[in-house]
Formats: structure tokens, sequence, C-alpha cells
């Protein structure tokens, strides 16, 4: 059903995805959305993806039509979370696995990946994947290429990726779908500040290229 | 107090996961099989969110250090304690220095070791389950190794001199042989051409050797997601049923990653994730779908009978204290 | 819970042992059986046993559920040596199963009772024939 905009993706866990283009107008209006359904009564958790909200509640919904409503109207009243977080500068290393591929997969020299990659200031748009692992918005659409076939079982912790119109910065070592391109040696999470995340939706980031080495 | 002897890498303090962190990012975690780590607390008369050790690799061996009680729930794995055989679901006492021992799992995989008042590890962010990935929580956010100790946080419990078992569900509906899960479809489940909406429904899949607490990757026939273009990233959550571009399905588990992006077809009800824990590399797994509704009773079907369970132990409980 | 079959075994028990009163409470549900008083059954006739005995007696009220089963554990048969504490089987009430151990080492010198046959707190389900 492409067009109904609510899906279950646990008994317990409902995504709610509004057809929008991916852009920060629209990532905020997904903040204040998110921000909302996590007041409401039965609502435990409300997480903000890219472009879609995902909602953990406390029961297995009975009434999926009243919560698609609710969530719906609440999107079409273009409510929006206008926040200017920090800006944080990061020293990166441009030397990862996958760089040489995504220089072939986008057509471009690999010094050209790098100067788009690292020109823009990023914003983080949603916190997730892993502990404090920021997906960032604003990747030159240059850059696109697509998620990989087989995840790779282990990345270490500070790996700068790409996949579709995403980058982030892995925050702990994993596996990951998604082309490697640069690695950092920033804490992303530790659990014992508050908040233990180093970055919220709304902060942003630069990316200073220390090295290059495809 | 006991003391780890031998244990392969993998066993983990956990208790029902960390919630009210998926916003930053972290998992919940915590147990993959919620049914027997709640029966081996209920035995021990602890609260259902004890920590307990959750056991994926055998053999193992204990030294009870004090003597104590102890539960064990999930797999059999021809446990002994000083020699004497136990049931894969058992509640009992141990003496100083018996020595349990857990053997080759034949069916099943894990198997949840409790102690009074639960495995005594110091809470962080509100819960005692292990974050592998960041290495906090649980003990020292490590798997265990032989050395260790676990120690309970309660001195007694409740328990009559002898111990005793409990009949717990059975993995698989009487003669067949595949475990059924029952789930829910998911966002790009009409996505799929139909004929492999057809297979996931009616043909099994088997559980490859690459499955543990992040999925489990499945073997069987390959499915063909019809629409194109990178999905956006969204929070997932146990029980969700992806498919890369390789067509094979992976079920992602406790440990998983909180957002992803690859074609979701399906998503495991609740109350069925504990029959993917007890699956082996090997078995086959059958996909039954369900709806919303039932999905909705199978979860209050799960809470009555563990509330039944409750009851019957409490009056065991009476009985054997009548008696003494 | 108990049925009429249930409650004849129940009574012929309490016969056989001279029991002139039974009361049962468990859960919701209270039971008492009164027999009659009458001549006293006459005393079997004791030999003196061959070998020392002891009984494995049953921990709770309920219906037997021999090892083997469902519990990863081999099935029990007359003549299987066990030892002190050893599981042999349980005394079941609903989803509880009450452990029966053996209470010295042994062997299993009874048969094993038909799964389902109800015993009472202290009864003796199984005997074992243990070094004198």
């Amino acid at each position: 059903m492409p067009d109904a905009k609510l899906s279950m993706i646990g008994s317990r866990a409902v995504l709610f995805q509004p057809s929008c283009p991916f852009d920060l107008a629209n990532q905020q209006r997904i903040w204040a959305v998110a921000d909302e359904a996590a007041t409401w009564k039965g609502v435990r958790e409300a997480v903000p993806g890219m472009t879609n909200v995902t909602l953990l509640l406390d029961h297995v919904p009975t009434e999926l039509d009243r919560i698609e409503k609710d969530l719906t109207a609440l999107w079409e009243s273009g409510i929006r979370k206008q926040v200017e977080g920090r800006l944080l500068a990061i020293d990166m290393a441009y030397d990862g696995p996958h760089l040489a591929e995504v220089a072939e997969m986008t057509g471009l020299p690999v010094d050209k990946v790098v100067r788009l990659h690292a020109a823009p200031e990023y914003t983080v748009y949603a916190v997730g994947s892993h502990a404090g692992y920021c997906y960032l918005g604003g990747l030159d659409p240059r850059l696109e290429t697509p998620r990989r076939k087989v995840p790779l079982p282990r990345l270490p912790g500070g790996s700068l990726s790409l996949a579709g119109l995403q980058t982030g910065v892995s925050a702990s070592a994993g596996p990951s779908g998604w082309n490697t391109i640069g690695s950092t040696g920033l804490s992303f999470f530790d659990p014992g500040r508050s908040p233990a995340a180093l970055l919220r939706p709304g902060d942003r980031i630069r990316f200073n290229p220390v090295e290059v080495k495809a | 107090m006991i003391e780890v002897l031998f244990i392969p890498p993998g066993a983990t303090v956990q208790d029902l996961g960390r919630d009210g962190y998926w916003s930053q990012g972290l998992g919940r975690a915590g147990v993959m099989d919620a049914l027997s780590h709640g029966i081996a607390n209920m035995l021990l008369g602890n609260g259902e969110d004890a920590a307990t050790l959750e056991i994926p690799l055998t053999p193992a061996r204990f030294r009870f250090r004090q003597a104590g009680a102890f539960a064990l729930a999930g797999a059999a794995c021809g446990a002994t304690l000083a020699g004497r055989p136990l049931p894969r679901v058992w509640a009992g006492m141990a003496d100083e220095g018996e020595v349990l021992e857990l053997g080759p799992m034949a069916s099943g995989a894990r198997t949840y070791l409790a102690l009074p008042g639960g495995i005594d590890v110091p809470a962080v962010l509100g819960s005692r389950s292990t974050q592998l990935r960041e290495g906090f929580g649980g003990l020292e956010g490590r798997v265990l190794a032989a050395g260790d100790l676990l120690r309970a946080a309660a001195d007694t419990a409740p328990l009559p001199l002898a111990g005793f078992s409990l009949t717990m569900p059975a993995l698989r509906a009487p003669g067949v042989a595949e475990i059924e899960l029952r789930a829910l479809p998911a966002a790009e489940h009409g996505d799929f051409a139909p004929a492999s909406r057809e297979a996931f429904w009616t043909t099994s899949y088997a559980v490859s050797q690459q499955s543990n607490r992040q999925g489990y990757r499945l073997e069987g026939e390959p499915l063909a997601y019809a629409a194109s273009g990178e999905l956006r990233s969204h929070g997932i959550a146990p029980g969700i049923v992806q498919v890369p571009g390789g067509g094979q399905p992976i079920i992602q588990l406790a440990d998983s990653a909180t957002m992803g992006g690859y074609p979701k077809i399906a998503a495991v009800i609740e109350p069925d994730l504990w029959r993917i824990a007890q699956a082996r590399p090997g078995d086959r797994l059958r996909f039954r779908r369900v709806t919303l509704a039932e999905a909705a009773e199978a979860a209050r079907a799960q809470q009555e009978s563990l509330a039944g369970l409750r009851a019957e132990l409490e009056a065991f409980r009476v009985r054997q204290g009548g008696w003494q | 819970m108990f049925d009429k079959q249930d409650l004849t075994r129940l009574l012929d028990a309490m016969r056989a042992h001279g029991v002139g009163t039974l009361e049962i409470e468990g859960g919701d549900m209270f039971l008492r059986l009164v027999l009659p008083a009458g001549p006293a059954p006459a005393a079997a006739a004791r030999t003196q046993p061959a070998t020392a005995t002891a009984a494995a007696r049953s921990p709770d009220i309920g219906r037997f559920l021999p090892r083997g089963s469902d519990d990863g554990l081999p099935a029990l048969a007359p003549g299987d040596a066990v030892r002190t504490g050893e599981l042999l089987g349980y005394v079941a009430q609903g989803a509880v199963r009450a452990a029966l151990t053996a209470p010295a080492d042994g062997t299993i010198a009874s048969q094993i009772p038909e799964p389902g046959t109800l015993f009472g707190h202290g009864d003796t389900v199984l005997t074992l024939e243990t070094k004198p």
C-alpha cells in the first residue's frame, strides 16, 4: 500500500512516513511531530528518523486508523521545530575501504568526492542506528550511492559512511550496509555523560579533511 | 555467589532491556527469550525484571561459592548439579562447593540462569542489560569468562527443599518440524513480487550460522523487492524482517541497530520473539500472517498465562509452607 | 479438579492406610473426605525384607509426571540406579511440577506409575532398593 502513511514495525511499534522531499524544512516538521506524539497517552517513545517518526506504544494498538489520523493531522498542520543547535568541527581522515568504489559509482575523481563531502555544513537530522550515531542531512546529491547488497559485519567506531542521500559517522564498532569513506577518533556516546549522546537533532557538523587515501 | 569455571564467549547478564534511549540511538538490548527469563525469575519469586544470565553456548561450568538457590529455564542442556541430572526448567538449592554443569543443547538455543533477587550488577541508564556494542551494562559491558563471580541480589528465595519444575509452552506445535512465527505485514510488504509474498508466508526458512543477538540471517526462497530507490532510515524494532538486496531475509533482534532502511516485509509479534531465540542454526522457521487484532489477543493471552503461572506458584508455596 | 475416579482412588487409599479423615486444600479448592469408622484393616503379613528399601514420597498432591517427556532428561525404568537427591519424576498440579527425589542411593524397585496417577502428599510413589 504505497499511499498508507502508517505501518507496523513490531506488535507495538508503528512507523509514520509522510511522502515529502528529503530536506531540512520537512525534517523540522518531523521533529515537531515526534515531540508532540511523545506526550500522547499510550506512546512510550517517539523517535524521529529521516522524514519519518517511529512510535513505541505501551500496548498493541487496536485503532491504527485513529493513530494515523492524529499523526496526519499533526503533520498537515505544518508545525515545525526550528532549532539552531551547536556547530561542531570534526577532523576526518578520508581513508575508508569504499572511497574508491564511491568515486567509481558517482563517476567523480576521489579528491572531488572528498571536497564535495567536506564542503557542506551538515545538520543532525536524527540520532539512531546505534548509540550516538547521527544521520546527517545536507549531503551533495552528486554523492548519492546505493546501500550495499550485503552489509559488512564489522566496521570500527568513527567510520564515516554514506548511502542514498544520507551520510553519518559510526559511534562504535558494528555492522554497516553503507559505503565507508572515512574515519575519526571523536566520542559520540558516553553513558557517563548526561545526555549520553554528544549530538541532538538540530546540531550541525563540519568535516575537516586531514587525510585522503583511496 | 557463583564462580564461572568455564564458559564459551557469548553469555551476558540481561534483564528486560533498557527503555527510553531509543532517541539517542541506544538499543534496548535485554534477553532474547523473555519467556524463559521470566519463568526462571518467577521460580525464585523474583520480579520479572531481575537480571539473569543468558547462556547461548555450552558447555559451561559454575561453582557455588556459597550455598544458595538458583533456577534454570530454556533449552535442555543436560544440566547436572554435583552430577545429579536437572530438568531444563528447574529451581532448587545448591550446597557450597557444588558444581553446576551445562552440556550440549540438542534442541533450543539459549538457557537462562537466575539467582535470588536477580544477578547483582550495577544498573546503568536504568537497566542491568549488557550493551555489547557500546561496552557498558550487565557485567562490565562484556560477555562472561572463566573467573567471573556472579552475586545474587538477595540472600534467599522461597523454595521447597527438593526443588521443583514447571511446564512451559512448547517451541513447536506437536508433530510439526518447523517453528511457527506469527507476523504482521510491514510497510513494504505490498512492494514485494506476488510470488515472493507467497513464498514468504508459505515456505520455510532455515536459520543460518550467521545468527546472533543482533539478528538472525535466514536462508530460503529469495524475496524479490519490486520497487526501486533507497528507503529513508527509520526506527526498527526486534522482530522486524528486513530483506536486503540479496533477497534473503534477516530478522532484527535484541542488539540490532535502532534504525535501518532495508525493505521490510513483516514484523514477528512480540509473544513469538522467544521462539526465534530458541531456534538453532539449521532449524526451519515458518511465518504465519496474523491481523493486528490477533496480535493484540496473543499479547493478552500471554499475559494471562503468566498471571496464571504466578498464581499456581503462589498456591504451591502456600501448600509447601503448610506441610513444613 | 477431582473427578469420581479420583475420589474413589482417594477413598481406597484412605481405607488401605486406615485414614479416617482427609482434608485437601489448594488454590481456591477445599475437599474433606470422611470414612465411617469400621473394623481396622487386617494387618498385612509382614515378611522381613531381604534388602533395605526406601520410599520416594510424594512432595505434593497432584498427578504423576514421569521423567523424560519434555524435560531433557532420560526416562526412568525399574532397575535403574539412582543417587540421593536425584530427580525421579514429578507430582504435578497444573503447570507446577513438584520434584520427586531419591531419598537414598539405590535402584528403582517398583513400577513407574502411569502418567496421571493421583498421589497425596507423603504417599509412596516409588520404592527403592538400597544397601542394608
